[in-house]
């Protein structure tokens, strides 16, 4: 639902995100995937949707111009997404284990991170400050007791990105860390998702 | 959970599957929902887990939210 209660969204598995009136029933709008739509989420005014899908896309789309804004690829299927409440940020969670954080507007990749197996929910903090993701490795937001454990956190995941999933899929050309700008996380040092350095 | 930047600032551990993560509006909060039947509260700020939920004679996939 948009946060004024006004629009509501769905995905069905026959391709197709609709958006409905919530005060008359009517239905606003329809986009298409080319799959199963797995995942919706509207911004706060509802003028943006986005959907996740078996194709393995997320796309945001104008609700009012039906205008497809924002084309994300990932290497398997899209399984949640998530918007800031304005809209400027797109957040998407994949079988591909992978989530990643997007410009809505650009479709520029913003940062990615890793999990052990496929990423199911994935969730961002109003200011578009923080991001939260849960996999079917078990692992949600939040906890000290694991952060202590400080930098071997990271390197399991980093060899499975940069071994075995990686090469996959080359064609959707995200992580081929090209000329159209930065494609992981701006900050140095300690953060995690760095180019891919293969094993090790 | 993580910065926007990708670095992972904490993170929690379900006995299984994760199905939902959340923040509260204001920011300050974090709740996850995992098939363990469980729903765990935390705080972003210091990552510290505020409450356990547990779901009692739920089957694994019943707690989707």
């Amino acid at each position: 639902m948009s946060a004024d209660g006004r629009l509501v969204a769905a995905g069905s598995a026959d391709g197709t995100a609709l958006v409905w009136e919530i005060a008359s029933g009517a239905e606003r709008i329809r986009f298409h995937h080319d799959e199963g739509v797995t995942a919706v989420a509207l911004d706060a005014a509802g003028g943006l949707l986005a959907t996740g899908s078996f194709d393995p896309t997320a796309r945001v789309w104008d609700v009012v111009s039906g205008g497809q804004l924002t084309r994300a690829n990932h290497d398997s299927m899209v399984a949640a997404v998530a918007l800031t409440p304005d809209g400027r940020l797109l957040a998407t969670g994949s079988a591909d284990h992978t989530a990643r954080v997007w410009d809505a507007g650009s479709g520029g990749e913003q940062t990615w991170v890793g999990h052990d197996a496929a990423v199911t929910a994935v969730a961002l903090d109003l200011g578009g400050e923080l991001l939260a993701t849960g996999g079917e490795d078990r692992s949600g937001p939040g906890l000290g007791g694991r952060l202590r454990r400080g930098a071997g956190l990271g390197r399991p995941r980093r060899r499975r990105l940069g071994g075995r999933l990686q090469p996959r899929r080359a064609a959707p050309g995200h992580r081929q860390r090209g000329p159209d700008g930065p494609r992981c996380g701006p900050s140095p040092g300690p953060s995690w998702p760095g180019p891919p350095t293969g094993p090790g | 959970m993580w910065a926007i930047s990708g670095a992972e600032l904490a993170r929690a551990t379900h006995g299984a599957g994760v199905t939902a993560v959340a923040f509260s509006p204001d920011g300050r909060r974090l709740a996850t929902a995992s098939l363990d039947g469980t729903a765990l509260a935390l705080s972003a700020g210091d990552r510290s887990l505020t409450a356990t939920y547990r779901h009692r004679g739920l089957r694994q996939g019943d707690v989707l939210t």
